[in-house]
């Protein structure tokens, strides 16, 4: 492995990157499956699984290599969609035939989507402090 | 062959148990994983592959109604966890890398359980 160490992937910050790629590549997996065989059945849930996927693959690369700016970005906008799509998959649930990742705020992971982008905030923030 | 992957699922998830016992002890020791630890993780890795060869021929000879890519498509990340986790805590012999191995090993367990999910779904 000749890849430089950087800041966010070291230490405990290690696990998180982990954490993370598993996301990124369960939300791709379950993405393609799902654009791929059954789109128009849940076209909204399906799409927005498409598009966590891309946050998720995005955030992973950007902690891995210690792109602090490119992190805040991915890791905020996952927290916002974590909340929104939560929120309304509880309030709207007739427009949701079909769970995402994000539906009942990571309920069915866990509520593992739901920490994780507060505890990749925390940690981006406190290197940011450091440095 | 039903029975197989039952027992073969149930010896694996106890040896998960005991995997990560042993990481947390280490965690806590702050010690890297040592070479016992590392072949534990081995082994698991070569039942898990057994695991996912019974699990294909339960798909193709008695899987009527069981999404068939789904199934197969989590037998295969189930065997991806534990490589994975050992490369990526190679970089970082801290309680970092030991924190990576702990993830690996837990979310196996938690692949049977969704395995057994989808399973169900079309039996």
């Amino acid at each position: 492995m000749a890849r430089p160490s950087s800041p966010t992937a070291t230490g405990w910050g290690r696990a998180l990157v982990f954490v993370y790629g598993v996301f990124a590549i369960a939300a791709t997996g379950r993405s393609v499956l799902q654009l791929t065989t059954e789109f128009s059945r849940a076209p909204l849930p399906y799409l927005l699984s498409g598009f966590a996927a891309v946050v998720y693959c995005v955030a992973t690369y950007a902690l891995a290599t210690g792109r602090r700016r490119l992190a805040l970005v991915t890791v905020g906008i996952e927290l916002v969609g974590v909340l929104l799509v939560g929120l309304s998959s509880l309030l709207l649930p007739q427009d949701y035939p079909d769970r995402t990742v994000w539906s009942d705020f990571g309920a069915g992971y866990g509520f593992v989507p739901l920490v994780l982008p507060v505890v990749g905030l925390w940690w981006v923030l406190r290197g940011v402090r450091r440095a | 062959m039903e029975q197989a992957f039952d027992y073969l699922q149930l010896a694996l998830g106890v040896l998960c148990g005991v995997a990560s016992v042993w990481l947390v002890v280490q965690l806590v020791r702050d010690r890297p994983p040592g070479n016992r630890l590392t072949d534990l993780l081995g082994l698991l890795e070569v039942g898990l592959l057994v695991l996912a060869v019974l699990g294909v021929v339960r798909l193709v000879t008695g899987g009527d109604g069981v999404p068939a890519w789904e199934y197969a498509g989590y037998l295969l990340a189930t065997l991806l966890f534990v490589p994975a986790g050992l490369v990526w805590s190679a970089g970082d012999r801290s309680r970092g890398g030991t924190a990576v191995l702990l993830v690996a090993v837990l979310l196996v367990p938690f692949m049977f359980v969704r395995l057994a999910q989808i399973w169900a779904s079309g039996g």
